[in-house]
C-alpha cells in the first residue's frame, strides 16, 4: 500500500500510523505522550500533528501517532499551518507547567525543553493566566509527585498498571486541575503505591521524581563529629558510568570508590559484602523450612518494592516472605554494630548512606523495623540519579576519576554471588551456589546456574541439589505483574515451586526506578548492565558467598553461625499487613462527581 | 414562530438582519425553537452545528461565555489544547463581556487550535459556535448593553446519552474507569438509580445502538463495563450507604419494590423525604427479582442494590397488596401527601387456544413458572422438572422460560413463535443464547390446541404460519397455512405471550382513570388522574411508555415520577424538566445528526468470558462472567468520548437554573 509524506511516495503496511510510517523513513515529528516501548499512545499532547489528505481530497489536521495510514493519503508534516499549530500546541502545555526550569530534577534532561526546541518555542504568554490547582505530594520517603510539572500524557498510569499491576495511579481532576492521583487515598505514602519508581523512569517531565536528599548528604560529610559510611549496591557499578559519558555496563567501582573518597566519604565499604550476608541466612532459611516443614515456597526479600506490594497487596503471602533482611539493611545494621565495635567508632556518631538503584530503599531505610531506639540502621539513601547529581555538585566527573581499591577490612570484600543481586535471576543463582555448597560439602560444579538467568518476565527451573537431596523447582519473576500470579498461587496452595525470587522492577536492580532516566525510552540498556554484572562475577576470585573471607570472620568473630540468635536480632525481620480496603459512603463519592448536568 | 435574526449552522451564514426575505437552515423546523419552557422564548441556540440568534436584544457574547464556560467546567483536561485553551477562551470572553481589552486573533487561534485538534467532542465541537461568529459576525462580539435577566441553560450529551431514557452519562463513567476509579463510575450510574449491577446485566442498552463506535469496529461494550463498575463498588461494599437525612416533613408511599417504585423512592429519600415503600411480595425486587433468572441476574446483586434504599431510610412493608391489603384512600389517611404506584404487570397471559383448560396440569404460563422457578432457586436448591417442554411466546420471558427450562429438564425444551426470527422482540443475544443451549426454534409456527390424554398433556399441536404482503406500515403479518397442522409431543407447555396488570389492584373507588387494559393513564410527569397520585413502569400508559418491561425506561420513570412528586409537593405544580425538554429538541431537530468517524485506529470490543453452553445444564449460574479490570481498561479506552455541548439562552430565567 503506497501514501505520500511531504511529496514522496512511501508504502506500508495496513495498521500502521501515519508517525510509524513517517519514523520508518527518517522523517520527524515532534512528540510527547507517545511512548512507544509500552505502545503507549493516549493521544493527549495532541503535538505530533501533520496535514493528512486523504484520497477524496480532503484535508484534516491530525495526530499522527494514532491516526491509521490509508492508501493515497498524502501527509504534510512540514507546512507552515503545522508548524504553527505545533507550536501553539506546546504553549498551550507549557501554559499551566511549573515555569521554574533551574529548580527541576529534570533540567536538561526534559523532553517537555526538548519539545520548546522542536517548534522553537518563542514566548510563554499564557503563563500567567493559569491557575495553579494541582497538589504536590512529598509524603513519599522515596518519591516526589509534583503535578505542577504534570503533561497528562499519562505514561506513568499505564506503566503502573501494565507492567507492576500496582494500578496505584489514577487521573483526578477536570480541566487545568487534571493531574495523576492515588485513586481513594488521601496521599500517596499511604495509597497502593509501593514506590518501585518505575513512573519516575517514564515520565517525560520532572513531574515524578526521587526525593533528592543529597543535602543532608552534604551536610553529614561537612560535620566533623560525624562518621560517614557510604555503602553502594551491586547495580550502581555498572549503571552509574552511563550519566557521566560512559558505556552502558561498563564497570566503574574504582571510579566510585574514589569518587566518594573525593567527596568526603570517610569509609567506603561495599553493599555486596551484605549480599554474600543475605545468601548465608537466606539461604540457611530456606534449609531450615525445607527441613523443618515451614512455610513455602519461600519468597526473596530483598526488594523493597516487592516487600510493599506483599503488604500493601497481597499480605496473605507474607508468611511465605523470607525474615531475612535486604542487603541495605544488612550493612546498615552491621554498620551501627559490627563496624562500629571493631573500629571503635560508637554507633551514635556513625551515618550511613546508600547508594542505591532504586526508589523504594528509601521507603525501606525509614522502615521502623529497621531502627534501633529510633535510630534508623540506614540514614540516607540516594539513588543513582542524585549520585550522579551529588558528584556534579561537587565538580567530580566520574569519567575522569582514576579507579581505586576497597580499603576496609570488615564490609568490603565481596564474591561474584553478590555482585549479581544487581539482575533478575541473581539472588536465585547466588543461593544456589551456597545451598549446594552447604548440603554436599563440595561447590556446585560448573559455578554458573544458566538455567535461572534469561530476561522472560517468568521463568522456572529445576535445581538439582546433589545426590540424595532431591531436585527443588525454582522461579525467578521480575515485574510485579508477573509477581502477582505466584504470590496467589502460593497462598492457595497450588505453587509448585520451593524457591521464589522476586524482583519488583523489570529486569531487576539494573533497570530500577532509581537508575538513569533515558529520553522516549524504557530500560534501553538492560542488556549490557546486566551482561556488565556476569562479566565481574566471571571474573571474580571467590564466587560464591559463603567464600568470602569477611564473611567468614563475621560470622567467626561477630555472629556464631547463620540464624543465630544474634543474627536474628541483626539481620532479620517482620512484616505487617498494610493492605487496606478503601470504603466511602455512596453520598460522599456523589459529591466528587465532575458531572456538569445533574438533573435525570 | 420565532424569526432567525442571524446565525451560522452546519457551516452555512444566514444574515437577516436587514434582510426583508429572512432566509434559515432548510431541514431545521424553526418553529421547535419557540419557547423553552412555558412563556418564555428561547433568544440564542448553540451547539455542533452552529449558532442561531432569534432575538435582537440578545447577546451573543454573553450566550458565547456562559457556553464556553460550560465547555471548561467540561474539559477532562488531558489533551492539550482544550485544557488550556478551554480555560483561555472562558476568561477572554469573560473579558469581552465586560468590556475589557480582547486580542480576537489570539482567540481565534486558539478555538481553531481547540476546534481542530481536540482528543474529544468537547473541545472539536463544543467551540463550534465562537469559530462561526468570530468568523461571520465578528461585531456582535462587542459587549453588549445588556438587560442581564437572560435565562441560560446548557447541556452536555452525546448520542448514547440520548439514547438512554435515564440519559446516564456514558462517556463520565467509562472516563472513571479508564482514570483508575472504580468508585466514581459507579457514582455516576447512582446519580440516577440504585440498580446499577442489574442494569449493567440487563440492559437492553440503547445507549450501544447508538455508539458511533460502530462505525469504525464496533460499539463500546458500555453495559459490562457499568456492570463492573458497579461489581467493582456496590457488590464487594466499597461503597456504602447511608441514611439521608430526611428535611421534609411530606411522607410519600411508594407501591412496589420492583426498579420503578425503588428508583423513584431512591431519588425521593435522596431529596430529603421520608418514604415508606409497600410490596405484596415477601421481598423486594419486582419482577427483576422473580422474573429473570439468576443465570442472567445473580439475586445478591439484587437484593444488596435494594439494601441500599433501606440503609437509605427507606422504610419496606411486605405482603402489603393494594386492593387486598390497603387502598389508595387509606394511605393518605395514614398520613402520605402522596403516593407512586408501580406495581407493574404481575399476572401472565394464557395462550387462549380453543378448549384450553388453564388448570390442567402441566400448563402454566410465564410469569407463574419463573416465580416458581426463582422460588425454588432461592431456597438454595435447583430446580427440575421431567419431560419434554414447549414454551409458546418471541419476546424475552419467553427466551427465560426455555432457557431455564433447558436447565431443568433432561427433556427436550422447545420454543414455538407465530412470527420469523426477524420479528421476535426478546433480545438478538437471548435467542442465540438458547439455541446454543439446545432449545428448539419453531419459527412461523402457531399454537393451535393443547393435545390432552388422560388428563395430561401429551403434545402442543401447531400450525405453520406464512407472512402476508406488507400493510401500508410496512410490517408484515402472518396467516396460518391450510392444512399445515403439526403436533410437538410435549410434557409441558408454558404460554408466554405477555403479562398484564392485576385488575384487583385499583377499583373505581380508587379515583385513578385506566385504560381499557387496566393500565393507569399517566401524564408526560407520571401523574395519574387523582392528584398527589403518580405512577409508573409496566401498568401504565401515558407518553413515557414504550414498550413493556424495558428496565432502563421503567427506571426513568420512576425518576421523572420522583421529581414530580417533589414539584406537586413544594409547588403544588408539575415540574419543568429542562433536561428532558432539551431532549426534545435534540430528538425532534434531529440536532445530534450521524456525523462520520474518521481516522480512528480499530481496537477490536473485549471479548468476555462465560460459562460454556455444555456447563450451563442442570444449574443456573451466572453465564456472562463479567469482566477483569485490565479488560475493563482496555473496553474503556475505545469511547471516543463523542460529547456535544448545547446551550440555550432564553429571554427571563429558567425555573431552577441560575444564569
Amino acid at each position: 500500500m503506497n501514501a505520500s509524506i511531504n511529496g514522496k511516495e512511501y508504502s506500508f503496511e495496513p495498521g500502521e500510523t501515519i508517525l510509524q510510517v513517517a519514523r520508518r523513513n527518517g522523517i520527524f515529528i515532534p512528540t510527547l505522550c507517545h511512548f512507544q516501548p509500552l505502545d503507549h499512545k493516549p493521544g493527549t499532547c495532541r503535538v505530533c500533528l501533520a496535514e493528512v489528505t486523504d484520497k477524496n481530497g480532503h484535508t484534516e489536521m491530525m495526530t499522527t501517532c494514532n491516526t491509521p495510514m490509508e492508501e493515497g493519503m498524502r501527509v504534510n508534516t512540514r507546512s507552515m499551518r503545522v508548524r504553527d499549530m505545533q507550536r501553539l500546541q506546546v504553549e498551550l502545555i507549557f501554559a499551566d507547567h511549573d515555569q521554574d526550569c533551574g529548580a527541576c530534577a529534570r533540567h536538561g534532561n526534559c523532553e517537555l525543553q526538548d519539545l520548546a526546541e522542536y517548534v522553537g518555542l518563542a514566548t510563554n504568554r499564557f503563563a500567567p493566566r493559569m491557575p495553579s490547582v494541582r497538589p504536590h505530594d512529598d509524603t513519599m520517603r522515596g518519591m516526589v509527585r509534583d503535578m505542577t510539572k504534570c503533561v497528562r500524557c499519562l505514561r506513568c498510569v499505564e506503566v503502573c498498571r501494565k507492567v507492576q499491576g500496582v494500578a496505584a495511579l489514577t487521573v483526578d481532576g477536570t480541566g487545568v486541575g487534571a493531574h495523576i492521583g492515588v485513586g481513594m487515598a488521601p496521599s500517596q505514602n499511604t495509597s497502593a503505591c509501593i514506590q518501585c519508581g518505575q513512573c519516575t523512569l517514564v515520565c517525560p517531565t520532572g513531574a515524578l521524581s526521587e526525593r533528592d536528599e543529597n543535602d543532608a548528604v552534604l551536610d553529614y560529610i561537612a560535620n566533623p563529629e560525624i562518621t560517614t559510611v557510604f555503602s553502594f549496591a551491586p547495580s550502581v557499578r555498572v549503571v552509574l558510568g552511563e550519566e557521566f559519558g560512559l558505556a552502558p555496563g561498563e564497570n566503574v567501582q574504582g571510579r566510585i570508590v574514589a569518587a566518594l573518597r573525593r567527596l568526603g566519604a570517610d569509609i567506603v565499604i561495599d553493599t555486596d559484602f551484605a549480599a554474600d550476608v543475605v545468601i548465608m541466612e537466606e539461604g540457611s532459611e530456606l534449609l531450615s523450612r525445607i527441613k523443618n516443614g515451614g512455610k513455602l515456597p519461600l519468597f526473596t526479600s530483598c526488594c523493597p518494592a516487592w516487600v510493599n506490594f506483599a503488604e500493601k497487596h497481597c499480605p496473605d503471602v507474607l508468611p511465605y516472605v523470607s525474615t531475612t533482611r535486604s542487603p541495605q539493611a544488612v550493612a546498615g545494621s552491621l554498620v551501627k554494630s559490627y563496624l562500629a565495635e571493631k573500629m571503635g567508632i560508637p554507633s551514635r556518631r556513625i551515618r550511613t548512606i546508600s547508594l542505591m538503584p532504586c526508589t523504594a530503599k528509601k521507603d525501606e531505610a525509614a522502615r521502623p523495623q529497621l531502627h534501633v531506639n529510633g535510630t534508623p540502621d540506614t540514614d540516607v539513601v540516594l539513588t543513582v540519579r542524585e549520585l550522579s547529581r551529588l558528584f556534579r555538585r561537587n565538580g567530580i566527573n566520574l569519567a575522569e576519576m582514576e579507579p581505586e581499591e576497597f580499603d576496609n577490612p570488615y564490609m568490603s570484600d565481596s564474591t561474584g554471588a553478590a555482585v549479581i543481586f544487581g539482575t533478575t535471576g541473581g539472588v536465585m543463582e547466588a543461593a544456589v551456589r551456597t545451598v549446594y555448597a552447604v548440603l554436599n560439602h563440595k561447590e556446585l560444579p560448573g559455578v554458573d546456574v544458566v538455567p535461572v538467568r534469561g530476561e522472560e518476565g517468568m521463568r522456572e527451573a529445576e535445581v538439582n541439589l546433589g545426590e540424595g537431596n532431591g531436585v527443588i523447582k525454582v522461579a525467578v519473576v521480575h515485574g510485579l505483574a508477573n509477581a502477582k500470579k505466584l504470590a496467589e498461587q502460593a497462598v492457595a496452595g497450588t505453587s509448585p515451586y520451593t524457591f521464589i525470587e522476586v524482583m519488583a522492577c523489570p529486569g531487576g536492580c539494573v533497570d530500577g526506578g532509581g537508575t538513569c532516566r533515558v529520553k522516549k525510552d524504557y530500560h534501553p540498556h538492560a542488556h549490557e548492565r546486566r551482561e556488565g554484572l556476569f562479566a565481574i562475577d566471571h571474573n571474580m576470585p571467590r564466587r560464591q558467598s559463603h567464600n568470602n573471607p569477611q564473611i567468614i570472620r563475621l560470622y567467626e568473630d561477630f555472629l556464631g553461625e547463620p540464624n543465630s540468635h544474634k543474627a536474628h536480632e541483626l539481620l532479620h525481620t517482620h512484616y505487617t499487613d498494610r493492605s487496606k480496603v478503601q470504603t466511602e459512603s455512596i453520598a460522599a463519592t456523589k459529591k466528587k462527581l465532575t458531572l456538569t448536568d445533574h438533573s435525570v | 414562530m420565532p424569526q432567525l435574526i442571524y446565525g451560522v449552522w452546519d457551516n452555512v451564514v444566514y444574515d437577516n438582519r436587514g434582510s426583508a426575505t429572512p432566509t434559515s437552515p432548510k431541514d431545521l423546523p424553526l418553529e421547535l425553537f419557540d419557547q423553552f419552557n412555558e412563556g418564555n422564548p428561547m433568544e440564542i441556540f448553540l451547539s455542533n452545528r452552529g449558532f442561531l440568534v432569534f432575538s435582537r436584544t440578545a447577546s451573543l457574547a454573553w450566550a458565547l461565555w456562559k457556553h464556553h464556560e460550560r465547555l471548561a467546567a467540561e474539559s477532562c483536561g488531558k489533551c492539550s489544547p482544550c485544557r488550556a485553551g478551554s480555560h483561555i477562551l472562558a476568561q477572554e470572553l469573560e473579558k469581552a463581556c465586560h468590556g475589557g481589552e480582547v486580542n480576537w486573533e489570539e482567540v481565534r487561534d486558539i478555538t481553531e487550535q481547540m476546534h481542530e485538534t481536540s482528543l474529544c467532542g468537547v473541545g472539536r465541537t463544543g467551540t463550534t459556535p465562537l469559530l462561526d461568529a468570530i468568523s461571520h459576525f465578528p461585531d456582535e462580539l462587542r459587549p453588549f448593553p445588556f438587560h442581564g435577566n437572560a435565562g441560560f441553560y446548557s447541556v452536555t450529551t452525546s448520542p448514547c446519552i440520548e439514547a438512554c431514557p435515564s440519559h446516564v452519562n456514558v462517556p463520565r463513567y467509562i472516563d472513571y474507569l479508564q482514570d483508575g476509579h472504580n468508585d466514581l463510575a459507579a457514582g455516576v450510574v447512582l446519580n440516577h438509580y440504585p440498580l446499577a449491577g442489574s442494569c449493567g446485566r440487563v440492559c437492553v442498552r440503547y445507549c450501544e445502538k447508538a455508539c458511533r463506535r460502530a462505525q469504525v469496529d464496533a460499539p463500546v461494550d458500555i453495559k459490562n463495563l457499568k456492570r463492573f463498575a458497579a461489581d467493582k463498588t456496590i457488590v464487594p461494599g466499597i461503597l456504602k450507604p447511608e441514611p439521608c437525612p430526611t428535611t421534609k416533613n411530606k411522607r410519600v408511599a411508594v407501591i412496589g419494590a420492583g426498579p420503578v417504585g425503588v428508583t423513584c423512592a431512591y431519588q425521593l429519600l435522596e431529596t430529603g423525604y421520608p418514604v415508606d415503600i409497600y410490596e405484596a411480595h415477601d421481598k423486594a425486587g419486582g419482577m427483576v427479582r422473580y422474573g429473570i433468572p439468576f443465570y442472567r441476574l445473580p439475586k445478591n446483586v439484587l437484593l444488596q442494590e435494594n439494601e441500599l434504599v433501606k440503609q437509605m431510610g427507606g422504610m419496606f412493608f411486605f405482603k402489603q397488596k393494594l386492593g387486598r391489603d390497603f387502598h389508595i384512600d387509606d394511605l393518605f389517611d395514614r398520613g402520605y401527601k402522596a403516593v407512586f404506584i408501580a406495581t407493574g404487570c404481575p399476572l401472565g397471559g394464557y395462550l387462549g387456544m380453543k378448549g384450553e383448560d388453564t388448570s390442567l396440569p402441566g400448563y402454566e404460563n410465564g410469569i407463574d413458572f419463573l416465580e416458581k422457578v426463582h422460588d425454588v432457586l432461592e431456597t438454595g436448591v435447583t430446580p427440575s422438572m421431567e419431560g419434554d417442554v414447549v414454551v409458546v411466546g418471541g419476546g424475552n420471558v419467553a427466551m427465560d422460560c426455555c432457557r431455564s427450562a433447558v436447565r431443568m429438564t433432561r427433556g427436550k425444551v422447545h420454543l414455538v413463535y407465530r412470527r420469523t426470527e426477524a420479528d421476535a422482540p426478546a433480545d438478538r443475544e437471548e435467542i442465540v443464547e438458547a439455541m446454543r443451549e439446545g432449545v428448539e426454534f419453531h419459527f412461523l409456527s402457531g399454537q393451535d390446541s393443547l393435545v390432552v390424554e388422560n388428563g395430561k398433556i401429551t403434545g402442543l399441536r401447531c400450525v405453520a404460519m406464512q407472512q402476508t404482503e406488507p400493510d401500508e406500515s410496512g410490517r408484515r403479518g402472518v396467516t396460518p397455512i391450510p392444512g399445515s397442522e403439526f403436533v410437538i409431543p410435549c410434557d409441558h407447555v408454558i404460554a408466554a405471550i405477555g403479562q398484564k396488570s392485576d385488575p384487583a389492584m385499583l377499583t373505581e373507588k380508587d379515583g385513578i382513570a385506566l385504560d381499557r387494559k387496566n393500565c393507569i393513564v399517566v401524564d408526560e410527569y407520571q401523574a395519574t388522574s387523582r392528584p398527589g397520585v403518580f405512577a409508573g413502569g409496566d401498568g401504565t400508559t401515558g407518553p413515557r411508555t414504550k414498550g413493556p418491561s424495558v428496565l432502563i425506561h421503567g427506571m426513568a420513570q420512576g425518576s421523572i415520577g420522583a421529581q414530580a412528586i417533589v414539584s406537586y409537593l413544594e409547588y403544588g405544580r408539575p415540574p419543568f424538566l429542562a433536561r428532558e425538554r432539551i431532549s426534545q429538541l435534540i430528538r425532534q431537530a434531529d440536532l445530534l445528526g450521524d456525523d462520520p468517524v474518521c481516522g480512528q485506529e480499530k481496537k477490536a470490543r473485549v471479548k468476555l468470558n462465560e460459562l460454556a453452553p455444555a456447563e450451563r445444564a442442570g444449574n443456573f449460574k451466572e453465564v456472562e462472567l463479567g469482566m477483569s479490570q485490565e479488560e475493563a481498561w482496555q473496553e474503556a479506552k475505545r469511547c471516543m468520548r463523542c460529547y456535544r455541548i448545547m446551550s440555550v439562552v432564553t429571554r427571563a430565567p429558567i425555573p431552577g437554573f441560575k444564569a
